[in-house]
């Protein structure tokens, strides 16, 4: 009877890591039947491919935050503001190294903020990421009030697939490294699963959840590279909702929105493809793009309420 | 033993989680009885009596009171029931005062339209609380302003304002000081003669010997032995409490005493939180010294300022060498490990495996070339599984489905894989069953024997006498006296210096 249960515990610990990989080859089947085969030609998968680079990207930097139990609202906003400050100063005649940093630097200003009003002044990370997500948004719906403003003619060449797919690689094996092989990592999750057993192990839980912040901030500027490469321009509405498909991304691949030692690097990685999949496929089926951030934030709700009801022996995780 | 049975259990079987801490226990009271429920921590035998007392249901089995089912749903419904209990934790609301302590939930009984005549309430407190002699309290004072024992008396009045049948003492007397004791003889034996019935819990065997009428035996949520008065016999008892003979091996047999010359951990004139007041200690090489006192004498406290967790408002803590300890992570820099009273909710991650648990505090001892290698992590923890025989399926299980003592083994080796020199130890058996207690203490005389120090802070007198080298009993937040080891020291001692 016990060695029995005990099989069952292996199943499920082994179902629950395959979960993932299973859903988004579902949802490559389903789509690809019904959709009359659409998903898989070669310019469908490119667009699918161009849309998750910068979603993976941030999403990489979030499961840090994430894994501390960080919730976070302000990805779409704050990349939003990195493209922003980037093509302001490609029109001032910045050259690419330096708007490079500035997306990078103005990402990271925002994610130290919020990191710091977090951590420090003790603000649930929920409220803290709503504001800033606000004050970006005022920003950028100022500042693009009038007029949209378009990259210089020479970044559109940084849009092609060596770049992209090189970023894309290199980031992840980085955050790979950092969160899985490092004691950063290894921290984070610890205070997403116990912040004072993490600190009675003497994991310094102040500095480590703003390194977190920092990496966050970091990858978030290097997707608004990608995106201000792709998009060409800056509007009132750039990254907007791109806060929810990072969310989305994060479920889909498993990584608990609680934190905790369940969160994995590469969940990141599926999950941002099974995100874009899954809104791309809705649209080859011709459901309406309205409809499909209905259909998204029920689907998140129903896989965070399943993960929630797996543990019904009370104790959350 | 031809009177009427109070209550009666079936069968009654209670599992919180993967924990079964009851199986399977049938008991009767008779009315005129002073049953004595006896057993090691964790035995089950407060386990058994809130289920009497309504705190809450059994997995399964079944109740009797006066031969018909009994459920109660909650305390309340037990005491209306005629089943009442004194806690062993602390059961009054700070911040409120003496009558309305008392009165808790039953307002009603001076209340017309709902509204309460305080008055009256004051009245019949201060009448409750003068017919089991009690005249020093005022009911209508904050109930802030009294002592412990005060108010663990002013929780017994509240028990017995109903008039209950059965009458439940859990591990109260521990608190309290002779005066205090005596109140509660004189009701057990009022209760005696009235007919009606008391279930009486205390840790104190000369007590438990003294006061009872017949003795239950618990030992790891099974019914062991019922003893009738003229069975009596005390080596017999724990004997039967342990579940073996009793050889010099559970603590340590030597009356020694002596350590080090080094000392190796200083406290100076410590203050903190709301209780520390001038706590100066010195741990040496190689000693085992005990902190006893009760639970809110601060010994608790001290424990987390030694370990660098909690800041003194005054006062340092210091290695040897005379480094100032300022936060857990330096502590354990320095080689201190921590093992917390509140294991999980402070001690472990339960979400987590044991290999995570593990290998935390030596992330940096782990590490090579930048890098944390899973091979040297799997080593790392294989380790200590080895070492403390760790009972688990597999290293990557979830520390959340071990049992309490394999839990408890766990946190010990984070700090023997850190190669921790110097132990603070907070309640290191609490919640764990009597053989893996029985390896604690063998691990913590060998650590003494390799020269590691270890504080040991615990509610449970016969460890600190069986374990320490030195014991220093601590009294509202100030160290009240420091015995030495010696076959002659006894709880007694201890407890007229913790009350």
């Amino acid at each position: 009877m016990e060695t029995k249960e005990k099989q069952m515990k292996l199943y499920n610990d082994i179902l629950r890591k395959l979960i993932p990989f299973l859903g988004l080859a579902v949802m490559i089947v389903v789509f690809q039947v019904f959709g009359e085969g659409k998903l898989l030609t070669a310019g469908n998968m490119k667009s699918i491919l161009n849309q998750t680079v910068y979603v993976a990207i941030m999403a990489f930097g979030a499961v840090f935050v994430y894994s501390h139990a960080g919730m976070d609202l302000s990805y779409g906003a704050v990349i939003g503001f990195s493209v922003l400050s980037a093509i302001l100063a490609g029109r001032a005649g910045a050259p690419l190294a330096v708007i490079l940093l500035i997306n990078i630097a103005s990402a990271v200003f925002w994610f130290a903020l919020n990191g710091f009003i977090s951590v420090y002044l003790r603000v649930s990370p929920f409220i803290t990421s709503l504001c800033v997500m606000y004050m970006c948004r005022g920003i950028l719906n100022t500042v693009c009030a009038k007029e949209k403003y378009s990259v210089p003619v020479y970044i559109y060449d940084y849009d092609n697939w060596t770049v992209k797919i090189t970023v894309l690689v290199v980031a992840y094996i980085v955050c790979w490294l950092l969160f899985e092989k490092s004691s950063i990592g290894k921290a984070n999750r610890a205070i997403g699963g116990n912040p004072l057993a993490a600190r009675q192990a003497g994991v310094n839980v102040e500095k480590t959840r703003m390194i977190a912040y920092l990496i966050s901030g970091i990858t978030v500027g290097i997707g608004g590279f990608i995106l201000m490469a792709r998009a060409g321009s800056v509007s009132t509405s750039t990254g907007q909702g791109l806060e929810m498909n990072v969310i989305t991304a994060l479920v889909l691949g498993g990584v608990p929105l609680s934190g905790g030692s369940r969160a994995k690097m590469v969940g990141a990685l599926i999950g941002s493809f099974s995100v874009i999949l899954l809104r791309n496929g809705l649209i080859i089926l011709g459901v309406n793009e309205r409809v499909i951030e209905g259909i998204q934030g029920l689907v998140l709700l129903i896989i965070v309420f399943l993960t929630y009801m797996k543990n019904k022996d009370g104790v959350w995780q | 033993m031809g009177n009427e049975v109070l209550i009666k259990t079936n069968q009654i079987v209670k599992h919180f989680g993967l924990t079964h801490a009851l199986n399977g226990i049938s008991i009767e009271v008779r009315r005129g009885e002073v049953v004595g429920l006896i057993g090691e921590n964790g035995s089950g035998k407060s386990t058994l009596s809130s289920i009497l007392s309504g705190i809450y249901p059994p997995t399964s089995g079944s109740l009797e009171w006066k031969g018909k089912p009994y459920k109660p749903v909650d305390a309340m419904d037990a005491q209306r029931h005629g089943v009442s209990m004194v806690t062993q934790e602390m059961g009054t609301l700070p911040g409120i005062r003496v009558a309305d302590n008392i009165f808790l939930g039953r307002e009603e009984f001076f209340a017309r339209k709902k509204i309460v005549n305080r008055k009256k309430m004051y009245e019949a407190a201060r009448e409750a609380l003068g017919k089991i002699g009690i005249t020093d309290i005022d009911p209508e004072a904050p109930i802030a302003g009294y002592g412990l024992e005060d108010r663990k008396l002013i929780e017994v009045v509240r028990a017995i304002y109903t008039d209950p049948e059965i009458f439940i003492v859990d591990e109260t007397t521990t608190a309290l000081s002779q005066k205090g004791r005596e109140i509660i003889y004189r009701l057990i034996e009022k209760f005696q003669k009235e007919d009606r019935a008391v279930i009486f819990i205390s840790h104190d065997l000369e007590e438990i010997m003294q006061v009872c009428s017949r003795l239950i035996v618990l030992r790891d949520g099974d019914f062991i032995a019922d003893l009738s008065r003229e069975e009596f016999e005390e080596n017999r008892i724990k004997e039967l409490m342990v579940g073996r003979k009793l050889t010099g091996d559970y603590y340590r047999s030597d009356y020694d005493g002596t350590y080090g010359k080094d000392v190796v951990l200083k406290a100076e004139r410590i203050y903190a939180g709301h209780v520390l007041q001038d706590v100066s200690l010195e741990l040496h090489k190689g000693e085992i010294l005990g902190i006893g006192g009760l639970t809110d004498c601060g010994m608790h406290d001290l424990g987390k300022v030694l370990f660098g967790m909690e800041k003194p408002l005054y006062g340092s803590v210091s290695f040897g060498d005379g480094t100032k300890i300022t936060s857990a992570k330096q502590a354990i820099s320095g080689k201190v490990g921590y093992v917390s009273k509140n294991r999980d909710q402070e001690g472990l991650i339960l979400s987590a495996s044991i290999l995570d648990n593990t290998v935390l505090p030596s992330l940096n001892k782990i590490m090579r070339t930048g890098l944390i290698f899973r091979r040297d992590e799997k080593n790392f923890t294989d380790k200590q599984v080895k070492d403390l025989s760790i009972k688990c399926r597999e290293i990557e299980q979830d520390v959340r489905d071990l049992s309490g003592g394999n839990k408890q083994k766990v946190v010990f080796g984070k700090w023997l894989g850190n190669e921790s020199e110097i132990f603070i130890l907070d309640c290191p058996t609490r919640g764990i069953d009597i053989g893996v207690k029985a390896f604690m203490y063998q691990l913590m005389y060998r650590l003494k024997k390799e020269g590691k120090s270890i504080i040991m802070i615990s509610e449970e007198l016969p460890e600190l006498i069986g374990m320490s080298d030195r014991i220093m009993i601590m009294k509202g937040g100030k160290i009240q006296r420091t015995f030495h080891r010696s076959e002659e020291l006894n709880e007694s001692a201890l407890i007229k210096e913790m009350v």
